[in-house]
């Protein structure tokens, strides 16, 4: 049977200092840049060590990825160096910007801002790559008991309630939902399992939950009673002492399905 | 015994609770760590393993201008290694020891003991202090863990001497099936770049410490803990193994052994049961470590040795239990140490502590009893305090970037 | 002794080349990447990538010209050849995928989408356990999938693995010298190695 997965979050962020122009993995509090945590290879190959499912690869620096050379390179090495599921976004506006990233290494491209914008760019990825490689990825703030999908980063207000826009996208061919509650994002209080199963009970596709993982419960909970297919937790695994191995037992001994062997 | 320890659920065999890293129980309630032990004893072919390592050395003797390469602590793992090599193969091996900082006074006695009885040539490496301090905060504030520095060094700079004097071979202890699920005793353990990203860095290699560090630490000073790249060692031909892969994994009988055969002594350690004085004998700030554990997971270093007891059939679980009682969970004396080198407050390293812990266990301060001191206490080194204002930056900018978890500095 | 393996990469603009040829170097002594039919005949080994529609990516290898050297070299010539997720679907007759498009037709059988529930959504995403029949048993465990669509083989002799999303579907297929797999070894850390391994070093494949 299907497993249940568990995926690294890893945030890329350009930064300059003596050591030169270079990405650097970060952490986020509310989507703002809190912390370096490492470089994008050495950490790609370490959760792969650590049998990671795959990897959400998200650029959080502004700007159209097709312009991003560094990213491009980046993504490269990391198909070049692991064995594992990639899935990449941040600033894709393009359906070709998919080919420009599943030629580098990408299986799987996110799409968020510029699908909310235009979202016949869902459908036209879909004709062209097929649905299972179109993401699209939902951020969303809760104020006073009714949800709202932000893009740009969380800055953005849309008006769309992220139930029903992850309903629309899916039925405009979107073959996974990665959604995210930007406030609970890196407080490490818990992922939003109200919305969450709201989306998973709306949608056919596979749902992926993350925002919030601060405990090996939290990732139990997004499986039991959200009914996620998958978690991506960012900060739970870079600043704690846990990795996904050790999530994964305590996943598996909670009783939810999830790969163990190497 | 503090903490909520009984509300964990734990190995119906050996009493290991869930918070134990990567322990998996089955429908029986067994752990894998248990179940690991049946796999070794039944279902690994010794015989053929011995013939492996019977093949291994005749590929390598006299090669190169050393056999082998034998990581060395001093310790009853690694004095075995050397022993059961010497002894059993007649190898001419170059012993590397990777200098942690808090190697104890009876451990370099031993150490001694054991290299002029067998007779060996010997390296030991210590690395710069004011590094070694930095990243034990760094750490510590990052994973919960100051021994990043030791866990990166051991097992990185043993490969950096092979990749210069192009000895290709090199032999470490035990395989960490023997406690932990990160492998199986189904798979061949190779000790490498990959097992080194499994666990041993904890999640973070020389690069990333670097850019946690906030990329101003000269990368030179970081080298001892950089795992070398995969190239070189390919042209080396290294082959890093464990012996235990090979021959099956017995402690009390192989420290049986060395203590006959080579004088070597335990020493009582901080907090551990009296009757395992052959365990972690090589470390002074092993007490922290194992406290840290325990405010983490809600258990630490007696339950682990009582485990084993217990899975050989020479303790049963009330006796394991009535042991661990007496010894878990207390303040060890060498926290004023590393207090010291941290230059951390008290409850600053709880607080700090306390923020990695892992579900489901919760800690209780107030039920904490202070530790005994050992003999050697006064003995240990207490040079080179971290000094407040350094401690004191780290502990800021890590506050700032990590809400809700470490205390803003006082 | 066996002949050193020069695996040849199909490259038809399919997407993904760079995942799948580190993987194949991982466990062979050469990749190389094959465009023209003079590329191919250097090889003993051939994978075929596939990303994308069914029928896009069959216009894309037509287009190529390497459709017939393919079939000359592995259907008629007996060479091991290996499709891969698309590349496995293209083998079959016919792909349902945007109405019916034909395939290779090197494998019996028609390509048709996963019936879908909420318990077994589609696209199937993530890792599930393939059960091989002979010789591969061994290989059998969890592999990495992604996708919408699934191979019928038409003979039930050429079904070679099988795994289960609502319904049992076929995970792998072959005739004779000719294989296909709906998972992605190249992404499917140890155990996709190992079938990968098995693919390159198999003498019996080899001997067809």
């Amino acid at each position: 049977m299907l497993k249940r997965r568990l995926i690294p979050k890893l945030l890329l962020l350009s930064q300059t200092s003596g050591e030169g122009r270079r990405h650097t993995l970060v952490t986020t509090r509310g989507f703002s840049p809190a912390k370096v945590v490492g470089s994008p290879v050495s950490q790609a190959k370490i959760y792969e060590a650590q049998l990671a499912d795959e990897l959400a690869v998200l650029r959080i620096d502004p700007g159209p990825i097709s312009e991003d050379l560094r990213l491009l390179d980046t993504i490269e090495r990391l198909a070049t160096e692991t064995f594992m599921p990639l899935t990449v976004g941040g600033g894709v506006v393009f359906a070709d910007d998919f080919h420009l990233l599943l030629s580098r290494g990408a299986d799987k491209v996110a799409i968020n801002s510029a699908a909310a914008r235009n979202p016949t760019l869902i459908s036209e990825a879909a004709a062209r790559f097929g649905a299972q490689c179109v993401v699209i990825s939902i951020d969303f703030r809760t104020s006073m008991g009714r949800s709202e999908v932000f893009i740009d980063r969380g800055s953005t207000p849309t008006g769309m309630d992220p139930v029903d826009w992850a309903r629309e996208a899916v039925r405009r061919g979107a073959g996974e939902v990665l959604l995210c509650d930007i406030d609970r994002d890196g407080s490490g209080e818990g992922l939003n399992l109200d919305i969450g199963a709201q989306v998973a009970d709306a949608v056919d596709v596979p749902v992926i939950l993350s925002g919030g993982c601060g405990r090996a419960e939290h990732l139990v909970e997004g499986f039991l009673e959200a009914g996620a297919d998958a978690v991506a937790a960012g900060t739970y695994f870079c600043l704690r002492d846990q990795n996904p191995l050790q999530a994964r037992s305590h996943v598996a001994n909670a009783g939810v399905p999830i790969r163990m062997g190497t | 015994m503090c903490g909520t320890i009984r509300e964990m659920r734990r190995c119906t065999l050996c009493n290991l609770p869930e918070t134990h890293e990567t322990i998996a129980f089955d429908e029986r309630g067994v752990c894998n760590v248990c179940r690991q032990q049946d796999m070794k004893r039944d279902a690994v072919n010794w015989v053929a393993a011995k013939r492996d390592l019977d093949s291994l050395i005749a590929a390598h003797r006299g090669k190169a201008d050393y056999d082998c390469i034998v990581p060395f602590s001093g310790g009853k793992d690694s004095t075995w290694t050397l022993y059961y090599l010497i002894k059993e193969y007649g190898l001419k091996p170059l012993v590397v020891r990777f200098d942690h900082g808090f190697l104890r006074p009876n451990l370099n006695d031993n150490v001694q003991r054991t290299l002029r009885r067998l007779g060996a040539d010997f390296l030991s490496f210590t690395p710069n202090w004011k590094v070694v301090r930095r990243l034990m905060l760094q750490a510590f504030l990052e994973k919960g863990d100051f021994c990043w520095h030791c866990h990166t060094g051991i097992f990185s700079y043993p490969m950096w001497v092979a990749i210069e004097k192009k000895v290709p071979l090199i032999f470490w202890g035990e395989p960490s099936a023997e406690y932990t699920a990160y492998y199986t005793y189904g798979q061949a353990e190779e000790v490498d770049e990959k097992r080194f990203n499994r666990y041993v860095n904890l999640g973070m290699s020389a690069d990333d410490m670097h850019e946690r560090l906030g990329a101003d630490l000269d990368m030179r000073d970081l080298k001892p803990y950089s795992y070398p790249p995969a190239k070189l060692l390919r042209e080396l031909g290294c082959r890093s193994v464990c012996l235990g892969s090979f021959v099956p994994w017995d402690v009390k009988r192989q420290s049986e052994i060395i203590e006959r055969e080579l004088g070597w002594q335990g020493d009582l350690v901080e907090n551990v049961p009296p009757q395992y004085r052959y365990e972690k004998i090589e470390c002074y700030m092993q007490g922290v470590r194992d406290y840290i554990k325990f405010i983490k997971r809600g258990y630490s270093r007696p339950s682990h040795l009582v485990a084993i007891d217990i899975r050989n059939g020479r303790l049963d679980k009330q006796q394991g239990q009535t042991r661990v009682e007496e010894f878990e969970g207390r303040r060890p004396p060498s926290l004023d140490l590393f207090l010291e080198f941290t230059g951390l407050s008290e409850e600053e390293f709880l607080r700090i502590a306390m923020s990695h812990q892992v579900s489901p266990y919760e800690h209780r301060p107030d039920l904490t009893i202070e530790g005994r001191p050992v003999p050697d206490f006064d003995r240990w080194s207490r040079e080179g305090a971290m000094p407040r204002p350094e401690a004191e930056a780290a502990i800021r900018r890590w506050a700032e970037q990590n809400p809700g978890s470490a205390p803003v500095a006082s | 002794m066996a002949t050193l393996a020069t695996i040849g990469v199909i490259d038809y603009a399919a997407g993904n080349l760079r995942s799948l040829c580190n993987a194949l170097e991982a466990v062979a002594a050469s990749v190389k990447l094959v465009r023209t039919p003079e590329d191919l005949r250097e090889c003993s080994h051939a994978v075929l990538p596939g990303v994308g529609a069914f029928g896009h990516c069959v216009d894309g290898l037509r287009r190529s010209g390497m459709v017939n050297p393919l079939a000359e070299w592995a259907v008629h010539g007996n060479r091991p050849l290996l499709g891969i997720c698309v590349g496995m679907q293209m083998l079959a007759d016919l792909g349902e995928e945007y109405g019916e498009s034909p395939g290779l037709g090197w494998v019996p059988g028609r390509v048709s989408r996963l019936p879908a529930s909420r318990s077994a959504r589609v696209p199937h995403v993530g890792w599930n356990d393939v059960r091989f029949g002979p010789p591969c048993g061994p290989l059998s465990g969890d592999f990495y999938f992604d996708h919408s669509f699934r191979f019928c083989p038409a003979e039930s002799a050429h079904s070679l693995g099988t795994a289960t999303h609502g319904i049992e579907f076929c995970a792998a297929v072959r005739k004779g010298s000719v294989l296909g797999v709906q998972f992605h070894p190249e992404k499917s850390q140890e155990a996709g190695l190992r079938f990968l391994r098995w693919f390159v070093e198999s003498r019996e494949l080899r001997n067809c």
